[in-house]
């Protein structure tokens, strides 16, 4: 037991340990729209069954907030899931705290948690861990396998744990002081730049589209992309998510989007622009 | 050579979908790992860990940070020790496999993706509805069915031969093929799009995206880069709007003192 779990009442904390299994869960159904939102929703579902106990319409649109997109480190994701739990509770309690507040702060976090988790599972453990495995393993031994593993998991398992009690203790002090300070929607406001700064950074780094076509001008060979590069580089996907944008504002279904780019590609690819 | 298909296939599956889906990345799907175990559902754990070993240093470089997959390490090394065992050839039969493998696992990786995309009308519908147990059962069972495709994929390899792979891709025509590794492109713009339109409020925030947008365009700085930038513009944002409220606050007060 932590001592920054003391004093919260006994379902919370069963709610919490759920949200830690279930975090596990994160990249299920990881997909190409919504990457890790599926399974963001899952972890996080025991908690907002504890906060909207009594309120079926709270929860919808709790779900429907955290099944968005997200994608960061899985092996420090309950950070995120963390933060984005002890807001949830103040909306749950609050009727004047704004929902949308959550999804800038979630948006907020996932760059920096990425870099991090990253830096240190996939570059430091991972190499460490095939280092010594990859030594041990051309000897003829087992344990490479072993030590391979345990070198990445323990210390996954233990730091995903005191990570997703720390940040939720912390961001429940955090969000009542701002509260009572009168600055949680000017907060919420600095929250939202910095997510539109990163869904732009994440436009240009996951948003991609070139095409191949090139024309025979009077003999001299002349490609469409450079022209395209020429103006800007990443013009074309960044025209792509603003008529993205633009059609989700005029109502238009996710879904249709969604097929229609898949048939796009595949009819683009098939005659040659894409 | 089917009861071996069906073991190394099983493999397979149970390390891939724990790896990708059910338990927060252990990486236990990566050649080192996977060596040993189909060596030892084959009856030679030797040279399981042997070529287990060697494929691992081919894709040690081949880091899989974010999104971007750019070798199936998994699929390769699989593939790659079970023919090394089962036909008694040596490990560099192993990586002229697994490389060749790993690469087209990128495609059938992408085809996954994009074949759960296709069930986010169902998941939405439970959302709308709050239906969460339905929601929770179908997170497994979406997560498992399209996990195993690949397994039954190396379970063809193993069991009718490599032959059989270049077969099936064969008669896929190979617009279809880019196609979907396009749609992989083009997809994130949808999600990010919905997160846009959640985000964007008054007017002017648009050029916080764009300056997103810019800084990763022109300088090609990764997110955290991004990411401490755009906290200390924020920051700014928030000091100038807290001293604004603090002044609104006191000419109110300097007002009511006027008035009464």
């Amino acid at each position: 037991m932590n001592k920054n779990l003391v004093g919260y009442p006994k379902e919370e904390v069963a709610a919490l340990k759920k949200m830690y299994w279930r975090s596990n869960f994160l990249e299920s159904c990881f997909n190409p729209v919504r990457l890790q939102g599926l399974g963001f929703g899952f972890a996080i579902i025991p908690m907002l069954e504890y906060y909207y106990k009594d309120d079926p319409e709270g929860l919808k649109a709790a779900l429907a907030r955290h099944t968005q997109f997200f994608n960061t480190c899985p092996n420090v994701a309950t950070f995120n899931l963390g933060i984005a739990a002890a807001m949830e509770k103040e909306v749950s309690l609050n009727k004047d705290f704004d929902a949308a507040s959550v999804n800038s702060v979630k948006t907020a976090l996932l760059g920096p948690t990425a870099g991090i988790g990253d830096a240190i599972f996939w570059v430091v453990l991972r190499t460490l861990a095939s280092g010594i495995g990859i030594s041990l393993a051309n000897q003829g031994s087992i344990l490479g396998a072993i030590i391979f593993v345990l070198i990445i998991n323990v210390p996954s398992f233990i730091a995903r744990w005191y990570l997703e009690i720390t940040s939720y203790s912390a961001g429940i002090k955090l969000v009542k002081k701002m509260d009572q300070g009168g600055i949680i929607t000017l907060v919420s406001k600095a929250a939202s730049i910095i997510g539109l700064i990163m869904i732009g950074a994440m436009v240009a780094s996951n948003v991609k589209l070139t095409t191949p076509l090139s024309f025979d001008i009077g003999g001299v060979p002349f490609e469409l992309q450079s022209a395209f590069d020429m103006i800007m580089p990443g013009f074309l996907p960044l025209m792509l998510s603003l008529l993205v944008i633009y059609l989700l504002r005029k109502n238009v279904k996710a879904n249709w989007l969604i097929l229609g780019l898949i048939v796009i590609a595949i009819c683009g690819s098939v005659i040659g622009i894409l | 050579m089917l009861l071996e298909g069906l073991l190394v296939a099983l493999v397979y599956y149970v390390c891939d979908l724990l790896s990708l889906a059910w338990c927060a990345n252990p990486m236990i799907n990566r050649p080192i790992v996977l060596g040993p175990l189909v060596g030892l559902v084959l009856g030679n754990l030797e040279v399981g860990i042997q070529v287990g070993a060697s494929v691992e240093l081919v894709f040690l470089g081949v880091a899989s940070i974010g999104s971007t997959m750019p070798a199936n390490a998994a699929l390769g090394g699989t593939i790659a020790a079970a023919f090394v065992i089962l036909t008694n050839s040596n490990v560099e039969v192993a990586l002229a496999l697994a490389v060749p493998i790993g690469t087209l696992g990128v495609f059938t990786n992408e085809l996954r993706k994009i074949i759960t995309a296709s069930f986010l009308p169902m998941f939405d519908k439970y959302v709308e509805t709050g239906n969460v147990k339905a929601y929770d059962r179908s997170i497994i069972w979406v997560s498992a069915l399209v996990q195993s495709f690949q397994a039954i994929l190396v379970f063809l390899c193993i069991a009718f031969g490599t032959e059989y792979i270049d077969l099936i891709l064969n008669t896929i025509p190979d617009p279809i093929i880019d196609g979907m590794t396009v749609a992989g492109g083009l997809l994130p713009a949808v999600g990010l799009g919905i997160m846009s339109v959640m985000l964007l409020g008054k007017k002017g925030s648009f050029l916080y995206y764009l300056l997103g947008f810019a800084l990763v365009i022109f300088f090609n700085i990764s997110t955290t880069a991004v990411a401490i930038i755009a906290f200390i513009i924020a920051g700014v944002e928030l000091y100038r709007d807290m001293d604004l409220q603090a002044m609104i606050e006191k000419n109110k007060s300097k007002e009511e003192d006027f008035f009464s």
